[in-house]
């Protein structure tokens, strides 16, 4: 190995160090390191839970997240917070539910063409295959519902702060 | 001559001369003779505060090792410094081979081997860097910067070859690891420098440490994230303890995994460097790999994805994670709110497993029997695992009951398993002559042992209610119970979720509804059944599984529930002790015990309760069924025939105790619980065959003793001896180079050396030929060499024992952290050692006494030219000449007189049934201590430590109890023999008489324990004076008694009041009157 080499693979095992795991895979199935970012889930303001995603994923992500309610207060309270929370993990579930399905519909047609010639491998990939649709289909529902809670709660915290509430709800 | 011709002629015959009864007993013989007092300890709980939250939520989550491996191995000079000379690595990435390569100092090795190195590298297309450039760009290039799993075999070693220099490692809030080294690798200062902490022959904690902010990088400095890499360090010693159970070279280690690279030999250390020397390097570090991919495999089949292979440091690590796959929450995380004055009474309740010796010195015939799996099955019989998963446990006053199930407790009773989960009681007794097993310094002894004796005691004292119920089967005598407190579990945790052990479905376990032990033991037993049926592949396959499953029931069914870590702090703490009054004292101590993950000591203390009443029930049937027995250790018992009792009644007998147990059975296997062993059977063509053949026992101490049949020719044929008292020690000789005139072993040797086989079949041939109270048996020039054990400088207080010896000598000659060093004997302290073994210390008290001289030398293979070298540790330097040091013969020729101190007929030249002691004891005598095993390998090594085992102090009731007694002792004898007896100034004891404020307990202690002598010296002083007065009465009567006080230079009046009765007389007056009348 070269210095070149070996500085990068320092870079990549520092970077996968900050990531906090050694087997990264994005939502959308990327594997490559180099293309991670860190990725506030609630929005910056809200919390500081980060999780990385590749760079289109967090582009994505953060694109969605600018159609998400306006911030009410300066700091948010926690109502506020967890409803941002909500719909960011809903975005998240919609992303993941795209992949699981695409990966299940994938896996699906791989266990039915002649590729696969042992009758054990066969039937993981199928049952695979099923499996990822049918968490997608989950996925799906949960992302609705994350969604709903999610705007409830921001409706709720602006609720309150237009009644002359709690400055921070 | 037939065997049973020749144990009538020899030794058996001796059981009748030494009182061993005939007729059948029914319980332990009456008490005998006047009761003792003894110090007592009791384990206390001492915490510094409520428990920690186990699992820190703030802490970013490890990522675990990368996809990189650094193996590497060090070769030394074979003096004692024991420097770098060259070594081998292998970098691998993902498995796959990236860089293989030899480093070495340049300082050691020779321009002419550093030449040979480089040809050697160019043939076999491997790397040659220099140990800096090895340092920087592999070790911290790949093992820090790549975040690698570092793996070699016995790492602490190979580290310490590499280091700069060291120091010892010191923490400010008492971690852990301080007690260790901290090495320094890099000359680069912005490296991070390697900690070590030993912590056990199989175990090292090794991290990367220093100051976070100097090595993080700024963006993280300014995230607040600076933090230090710990690093993956993997010591495949500590992997192949875990995962075989047993402790392994690296040689031994590849035989048992089977793997293709060997380790070969080498006569060649330290010899002038050649290619096959470094062939046999790079060999080493092949076989280091595959042994790390085999053992990688095994782990991987148990399927435990939240602990990596780094993380698993013994059998009980191994436990602990299957405990976390299934969800299992700790219970002092479940229940930290437990009153800790319960806890303090379960804690005085708690004692270890039972060893004895009963029929001490005698060879008898006996049916050596076990209990199968012994802790798992009392903890499946009580239903423990219905604790570890619950979410706590209530405990009720449950007296009233306790007492009446005391009072009509028969043996019978207990044949019913459900009958055991009413064991999960503690009990409050006033002991008064029943048997308990008594923690105590017998005969004046330095260490504490446990014994089961009789205990009258004026104080409470809490014991299990197993304890109780096994007195009352012994001594036919129910304890007095004051108080019982019954635990049971409080509901099923949520979190619980069913696991298979070893990935396999078949072996699913699920811990809402299993008994987790009984499954474990189960499943063993139904996989040991398949492994017959099986062909020969397979059943490797299937031994690997059937071993884990043991070493799983084993790890999780007592000591995670007793463990207990003890940290050195930097400064005494005000730390709590509940005791067996419940009371919570403040004790002020330099060393803390951090509870273990699991620690649950009502579970530990029931079970080894349960374990001991097994054994109580056995002996009890023993006794009913007119058999004896001759020793018991922890789970197993040889049961004694009687004097004029046939073979063949006797084994009639003793298969009726076996099958006693049969229905107490918990498993759905038909096993015999209390099974007869192996060594019992016959021997056929090298193979176990079914039957019985005559086994006889020489039994000397507890945990000592010889298993053998006897030859035709009535010569023993050990089968199972033990080398306790005698592993710590260096053979004498290899296993195959035994003096020709020692007969080889009749069967394949497995836990014993020969040399240590050869020790005890010479004991027994004495004892055969009724001479073995005055015969040596290392009496063979084989032994005439000075005795010498091995151990590493693993602890800097170790080390520190070099710091003359290193003083004279360069740098590069010390003897540094790690190395090997050789602890010899004394003389006087061989012929000492098994009567009183020398209390030691740590080479900073004692210094100078010759009963305390500890010779050591820094290791060379050469055992007379390292003897050379010696030096007295004690006395810092003091060089000890090699005719002072003891040699086997020495020190092995009590070896097999051994004291059983706790019992009586237990002293060297004793023979025959021990008896139990009574001990009597009062508030004063009771001592709190911590955990017992602290630094257990040192001890054996180097020999008792006091200072290693935390000790808590006196309950505080107990100090003007003892200031009282002392006061009475100071007003009853003379201050000046008092203070020549305790070694305080007379002055001070006045005041301690007159009052002074605050007395230190260890002063009183020392006045109470010079009672017994004081009083023989005062009986003695007493005939004397009373003769001196008698002679002066006499001469007062012939010369006047004025005539007499001029004489005497002394008041008359004075005078007559002594010589009327009415004045004591002074010690002046005596000593005139002593120069006047010199008696004889």
């Amino acid at each position: 190995m070269n210095k070149y080499d070996s500085a990068k693979e320092r870079r990549r095992q520092r970077y996968l160090e900050r990531i906090g795991t050694q087997h990264h895979v994005c939502i959308c199935g990327e594997t490559d390191w180099c293309t991670f970012e860190g990725h506030h889930i609630a929005g910056r303001l809200f919390d500081n839970h980060v999780e990385f995603f590749c760079a289109n994923c967090h582009r994505r992500l953060s694109e969605s997240q600018k159609t998400h309610p306006k911030p009410i207060s300066k700091p948010p309270g926690t109502v506020e917070s967890a409803g941002h929370y909500c719909l960011g993990l809903a975005d998240i579930s919609t992303c993941a539910a795209r992949t699981a399905d695409k990966l299940g519909h994938q896996l699906l047609e791989l266990g039915r063409t002649d590729e696969i010639t042992s009758d054990s491998s066969r039937s993981l990939t199928l049952e695979g295959g099923h499996f990822l649709i049918a968490l997608a289909m989950i996925l799906e529902n949960v992302a609705r519902c994350l969604e709903q809670y999610g705007s409830g709660l921001c409706d709720e915290a602006a609720r309150v702060s237009a009644s002359g509430g709690s400055r921070a709800v | 001559m037939g065997a049973a011709c020749v144990m009538k002629r020899r030794g058996y015959q001796r059981a009748e001369e030494v009182g061993r009864s005939d007729s059948p007993r029914r319980r332990e013989p009456p008490l005998t003779g006047e009761p003792e007092r003894f110090p007592v300890a009791l384990r206390a709980y001492v915490t510094s505060g409520p428990p920690k939250k186990s699992g820190n939520t703030k802490r970013k989550k490890d990522a675990g090792p990368s996809e990189w491996s650094l193996v590497f191995d060090a070769e030394t000079t074979i003096d004692p410094s024991q420097r770098l000379r060259f070594g081998s690595y292998q970098v691998r990435n993902n498995d796959d081979l990236s860089e293989r390569g030899l480093f070495y100092d340049p300082d050691v090795l020779l321009p002419d081997e550093q030449a040979t190195l480089r040809q050697y590298a160019q043939e076999h297309e491997l790397s040659v860097r220099t140990r800096v450039e090895f340092i920087e760009d592999i070790f911290f290039g790949v093992g820090y910067d790549f975040l690698a799993n570092i793996i070699g075999f016995n790492l602490p070693f190979d580290i310490s070859r590499l280091a700069e220099s060291h120091d010892s490692s010191r923490n400010r809030r008492g971690s852990w690891m301080s007690g260790g080294f901290t090495f320094r690798i890099s000359p680069n200062k912005w490296r991070p420098r390697v900690v070590i902490m030993h912590h056990s022959a199989s175990l090292a904690f090794i991290r990367f440490a220093g100051d976070p902010t100097l090595y993080a990088s700024r963006s993280s400095r300014k995230r607040g994230e600076a933090r230090i890499r710990r690093g993956y360090f993997l010591d495949l010693r500590t992997a192949a303890k875990a995962l075989t159970s047993q402790l392994h070279s690296l040689e031994s280690l590849t035989i048992s995994l089977g793997v293709a690279q060997k380790k070969r030999k080498s006569t060649e250390h330290g010899k002038t460097l050649t290619s096959s020397y470094i062939a046999y390097a790079v060999q080493d570090v092949n076989a280091t790999w595959e042994c790390y991919v085999a053992l990688r495999e095994r782990y991987k089949a148990h399927q435990l994805r939240n602990t990596p292979l780094n993380s698993i440091y013994s059998e009980a690590s191994l436990g602990k994670a299957y405990l976390e796959e299934m969800g299992v929450v700790p219970w002092r995380d479940a229940q930290p709110d437990f009153p800790p004055e319960i806890l303090g009474n379960i804690m005085s309740a708690f004692f270890g497993g039972r060893a004895e010796v009963h029929l001490r010195r005698l060879i008898t015939q006996v049916l050596y029997c076990d209990f199968t799996s012994m802790y798992p099955t009392v903890c499946t019989l009580m239903g423990l695992w219905e604790f570890v998963v619950s979410k706590g446990m209530s405990h009720r006053d449950s007296t009233e009951e306790t007492r009446l199930k005391l009072k009509g407790v028969a043996i019978s009773d207990l044949q019913n398993a459900a009958s055991w989960r009413g064991l999960r009681t503690i009990v409050q007794v006033q002991p008064e002559a029943d048997l308990f097993p008594v923690r105590a310094r017998y005969g004046d002894a330095h260490q504490y042992t446990i014994g089961l004796n009789y205990l009258t005691s004026d104080f409470p004292m809490w014991f299990t209610l197993a304890d109780c119920i096994a007195s009352k089967l012994l001594t036919g005598k129910a304890p007095k119970v004051l108080k019982a407190l019954t635990f049971e579990p409080l509901g099923l945790q949520s979190t619980l979720w069913p696991a298979n052990i070893m990935g396999n479905t078949d072996y699913r376990v699920d811990p809402s509804k299993d008994d987790f032990y009984g499954r474990l033991i189960d499943l063993r037993m139904a996989v040991r059944q398949r492994g017959k049926r099986a062909g020969k592949q397979e059943a490797a396959k299937i031994e690997t599984e059937q071993l884990a499953l043991k070493i799983l029931a084993n790890a999780t069914s007592y000591g995670i529930f007793v463990e207990l870590n003890v940290e050195e702090l930097r400064a005494k703490r005000t730390l709590r002790r509940y005791g067996v009054s419940g009371k919570s004292e403040p004790v002020s101590r330099d060393k803390i015990e951090e509870p273990g993950r699991y620690f649950h000591p009502l579970l530990g203390g029931l079970i080894t309760g349960a374990a001991r009443l097994m054994l109580a029930i056995a002996e009890a049937r023993a006794a009913e069924l007119g058999i004896d027995w001759a020793f018991c250790d922890t789970d197993s018992m040889a049961l004694a025939k009687s004097n004029g009792m046939s073979e063949a009644d006797f084994y009639s007998r003793a298969l009726t105790i076996c099958s006693w147990f049969k229905p107490l059975n918990p498993y759905s296997n038909d096993v015999d619980i209390f099974k007869i062993e192996n060594e019992n059977r016959p021997i056929k063509d090298g193979k176990l065959v079914d039957g019985l053949e005559p086994l006889f026992c020489y039994g000397v101490s507890a945990k000592r003793y010889a298993l053998f049949n006897l030859s035709a020719h009535g010569s023993p044929v050990l089968r199972k001896t033990s080398a306790h008292g005698l592993g710590h020690w260096l053979p004498p000789y290899g296993d195959e180079k035994a003096p020709k005139a020692f007969p080889e072993p009749a069967i394949e040797l497995k836990a014993v050396k020969r040399w240590q086989h050869d020790i005890w079949h010479r004991i027994v041939t004495s004892a055969l030929a009724d001479s073995d109270t005055n015969s040596n048996p290392a009496a063979h020039p084989a032994f005439d060499r000075p005795v010498a054990s091995q151990y590493h400088a693993t602890k800097p207080f170790i080390l520190n024992w070099f710091k003359a010896y290193n003083k004279t000598r360069r740098p590069e000659q010390q003897v540094g952290p790690f190395n090997f060093l050789l602890s010899f004997q004394a003389h006087a302290l061989a012929r000492q050692a098994d009567q009183e073994p020398a209390a030691t210390g740590r080479g900073h008290r004692d210094r100078g006494s010759a009963a305390t001289m500890r010779p050591v030398a820094a290791y060379n293979s050469d055992l007379l030219a390292a003897a050379k070298t010696c030096f007295d540790r004690m006395s810092g330097g003091a060089p000890v000449s090699i005719n002072d040091l003891a040699t086997y013969r020495e020190a092995l020729a009590q070896y097999h007189l051994y004291p059983e101190s706790k019992f009586l007929n237990g002293r060297h030249r004793d023979r025959g049934p021990t008896q139990r002691r009574h001990v009597k004891i009062g508030i004063t005598d009771i001592h709190y201590i911590g955990k017992e095993a602290n630094e257990l390998e040192e001890q054996v090594f180097f020999g008792f430590d006091p200072e290693a085992q935390p000790e808590y102090g006196m309950e505080d009731e107990a100090y003007p109890k003892l200031l009282a007694e002392a006061k009475e002792v100071l007003k009853v004898h003379r201050l000046t023999t008092v203070s020549a007896a305790v070694g305080v100034s007379a002055r001070y004891l006045r005041e301690i008489r007159d009052g002074a404020p605050k007395v230190r307990v260890e002063i009183l202690k020392k006045i109470e324990r010079a009672m017994p002598a004081l009083e023989v010296v005062q009986a003695a002083e007493g005939d004397r004076a009373r003769k001196l007065l008698d002679w002066a009465r006499a001469e007062r009567d012939r010369i006047g008694l004025r005539m007499l006080a001029g004489k005497l230079r002394t008041d008359p009046s004075n005078l007559g009041k002594v010589l009327e009765g009415s004045r004591r007389a002074s010690g002046a007056l005596l000593a005139s009157l002593c120069r006047l009348v010199p008696l004889e």
